[in-house]
């Protein structure tokens, strides 16, 4: 627990998280198995970053310049192929973490520090595609997230 | 508005900002190792919270607001009718929920045989919907039937037709159940021997659910003792009864009023108290009602005038329009609505008012005609020239049915015989009872566009301006404004009102006539010696007294 001293920790969100391999995350605050987890340094900006990058723009009453557009595009199935969602996944990083950075001083660790978002690979798949993402902080941890994307609109589903 | 929310959007997003902040500054210090800027906290604990609390509190700001009377006076259209009707309900006001319209039909018979009327059948009118208030059955005159009930017996009309008069009800409340005299009422199951159907009245008390700002106008009379005194008081004790809860304007002149001339009778020209006049306008506009009267023969017209004929008399009897203000005309009793606009009229000759007191009822301090003007006591007899009857046709004393079309303020002999009953009546001051003094105002303007607009919808724009007239009440002013701002909702792109006359006939007491006329406005002269001030003075119009010319104007360019 020493690592927490004088940490300031947010709720883990994204469940079973490992070090290594492709695991399929639960988005849940506490599972049957534990009562909620918290999470400290680049996981935690993980997630900060995956909420902004996920936020619909306009989405959150009293918050309506948080967010990115990407999601909309996805909903709409505007997000077929590769050049696409690269184009948009590259603008909507950019806007979440111009965001992420406004609200940040210097008197955040390092490692929560958003330092860049890279978009690794993208791999099609029937109905949807997979987005691996790397958020790297400034302390250089990173952390690899495989976002799955559908590739049709919301309303054929 | 709704008392609840049912849309985040509908929030204030400087609420939530602000309740953000609170949550954030109060987690701040309690639990400084939490993680308060973006991130799971935030979004899934901190921020619905403050969305959630926002939206509890918003709708606790809309109940308390309409909890509130202060809040309710303050902005009516806020609250809702269910906590208002809560609310006014501990100062004793109700909400009018809309009343439905009554009237009279007329039935025009091909033979003089026994006519049923079942209470089924269903009248239209206008897209409005009537049905007689019973089962109703006309009736042959001497007829056996007659003991029948509901019995009416049927009067002799032209063309060897019978006709006879029943209550109608509207099949649902609202104003457009006011349908006016001359309508023609078409039967969903045409009566076998009826061959027409028409209203016999001006219908009225029809009225829509009053909205909140009309309702919070009432609890002043709410708030008033509903006993005699002031003048808040006598509105509250004629406005709680459930026959006057739509009266529209109420003037109550007493005590000191220049208008009170029965207090005033002494040697000295100086108020003498304890003599109260309330005039009323029950209704937007006078009502014309059609009587099948009968008349008396008396002798050949040359008697009295001129032209040949015969002259026949007619007794108004006090309970016939109490209150009424003049006699419109007497006629051949016609046999379908497109006639009964313009039957066959006769030159009235000579109208002799007289006052009238049944047996023991109490009896207002009322001296002469003068004083018993528009109230429920006064009578007249009426003379008429029949230039189709011939005096070698008739006999001295023959009767004959006629039509006599009054125009008056309904509920004006009730509302007396209201005030004057022993449980109600004042101990301190007699009171009479009179009809609002009219002043029947025509209305004329012309409404230009360009040759590439419409007509606006003229018919909707008169019935606006005749409820913005009625509304004035006891106001003494009809300003050419307020007619321009009721038309004006009408009016789009490029038209425009001009060239507004307005032009009153103000009928006095003492029954001389005084015109008013101006294109800008027309004032109530004040003259209390005639009872005429604008204590006294109601403006009524209809849509028939308002014409509306459409004029073209060039127009150049888009």
């Amino acid at each position: 627990m020493a690592i927490y001293d004088n940490r300031v920790y947010d709720f883990l969100a994204l469940q079973n998280v490992k070090q290594s391999g492709e695991t399929q995350l639960g988005l849940e605050l506490f599972t049957a198995a534990n009562s909620g987890l918290i999470c400290i340094g680049v996981q935690k900006l993980a997630q900060r970053w995956l909420l902004e990058f996920l936020t619909e723009t306009g989405s959150m009453v009293g918050l309506p310049t948080r967010g990115t557009n990407f999601m909309t595009l996805v909903r709409q199935g505007r997000l077929r192929t590769t050049a696409a969602i690269t184009a948009q996944f590259h603008f909507a990083a950019h806007v979440a973490r111009l965001t992420l950075s406004a609200e940040e001083n210097d008197t955040w660790p390092d490692d929560e520090r958003i330092a860049e978002v890279k978009l690794q690979s993208i791999a099609f798949l029937p109905g949807y595609a997979k987005l691996y993402v790397l958020v790297a902080s400034r302390a250089g941890d990173t952390r690899e997230i495989i976002m799955p994307v559908s590739t049709l609109p919301k309303n054929l589903m | 508005m709704s008392l609840q929310i049912t849309n985040f959007d509908e929030l204030d997003t400087t609420r939530v900002q602000e309740l953000l902040a609170l949550f954030s500054g109060w987690m701040q210090e309690k639990h400084p190792e939490v993680e308060l800027s973006r991130g799971v906290f935030h979004d899934l604990v901190l921020y619905f919270n403050s969305v959630l609390n926002a939206a509890l509190r918003e709708n606790i700001n809309r109940v308390m607001q309409s909890n509130s009377l202060l809040a309710i006076t303050q902005n009516p259209t806020l609250a809702d009718p269910t906590i208002v009707d809560q609310v006014l309900s501990n100062f004793n006001v109700t909400r009018e929920t809309g009343e439905t319209a009554v009237g009279e039909a007329m039935i025009v018979v091909k033979q003089n045989i026994t006519t049923q009327i079942s209470s089924t059948i269903r009248f239209t009118a206008g897209g409005v919907s009537f049905f007689p208030s019973a089962t109703f059955v006309g009736v042959p005159k001497d007829s056996a039937d007659s003991s029948l009930t509901n019995a009416r017996v049927m009067v002799e009309a032209q063309n060897g037709a019978y006709v006879f008069k029943i209550p109608v009800v509207a099949y649902f409340a609202g104003a457009s159940g006011n349908i006016t005299k001359g309508t023609t009422l078409v039967p969903d199951v045409a009566p076998s021997n009826v061959s027409a159907i028409f209203a016999a009245v001006d219908f009225i008390k029809g009225a829509d659910p009053i909205t909140n700002v009309e309702y919070i106008a009432k609890l002043s009379t709410g708030l008033a003792a509903k006993t005699i005194g002031g003048r808040k008081s006598f509105n509250a004790l004629i406005r709680t009864q459930p026959e006057f809860k739509l009266t529209r304007h109420i003037s109550v002149v007493g005590f000191g009023d220049p208008e009170q001339l029965r207090d005033q009778r002494g040697l000295f020209p100086v108020s003498g108290g304890g003599r109260v006049d309330i005039y009323v306008q029950t209704h937007d506009i006078a009502q014309r009602t059609d009587h099948i009267v009968t008349a008396r023969y008396i002798g050949p017209s040359d008697t009295e005038v001129a032209a040949a004929g015969t002259v026949w008399e007619i007794a108004i009897s006090r309970d016939l329009y109490p209150g009424f203000y003049s006699v419109a005309r007497v006629a051949k009793i016609p046999t379908n609505a497109a006639y009964a606009a313009a039957p066959r009229e006769y030159t009235i000759t000579k109208s002799t008012p007289a006052l009238f007191w049944n047996n023991g009822e109490y009896k207002p301090d009322i001296a002469n005609i003068f004083e018993a003007a528009f109230t429920r006591y006064k009578t007249e007899i009426i003379r008429f020239v029949d230039d189709d009857k011939k005096s070698s046709e008739v006999n001295v004393g023959d009767t004959a049915g006629y039509l006599l079309t009054t125009v008056g303020m309904p509920l004006i002999g009730q509302m007396q015989d209201f005030l004057s009953g022993n449980d109600v009546r004042c101990r301190t001051a007699d009171v009479v009872v009179r009809a609002a003094v009219p002043c029947f105002t025509s209305i004329s303007f012309k409404v230009r566009r360009s040759a590439n607009e419409t007509d606006p919808d003229f018919a909707s724009m008169k019935k606006d301006i005749v409820a913005a007239v009625a509304k004035l009440g006891f106001s003494g002013e009809l300003s050419a404004s307020t007619i321009t701002t009721a038309a004006s909702a009408y009016l789009t792109g490029q038209q425009s009102i001009n060239a507004i006359d307005i032009f009153g006939k103000l009928l006095r007491p003492s029954g001389d006539v005084v015109y008013l006329r101006d294109p800008e406005r027309i004032t109530v002269p004040n003259d209390p010696a005639n009872m005429v001030s604008a204590k006294t003075v109601v403006f009524l119009t209809s849509v028939d007294d308002i014409a509306i010319t459409p004029e073209l104007v060039a127009s150049y360019g888009d």
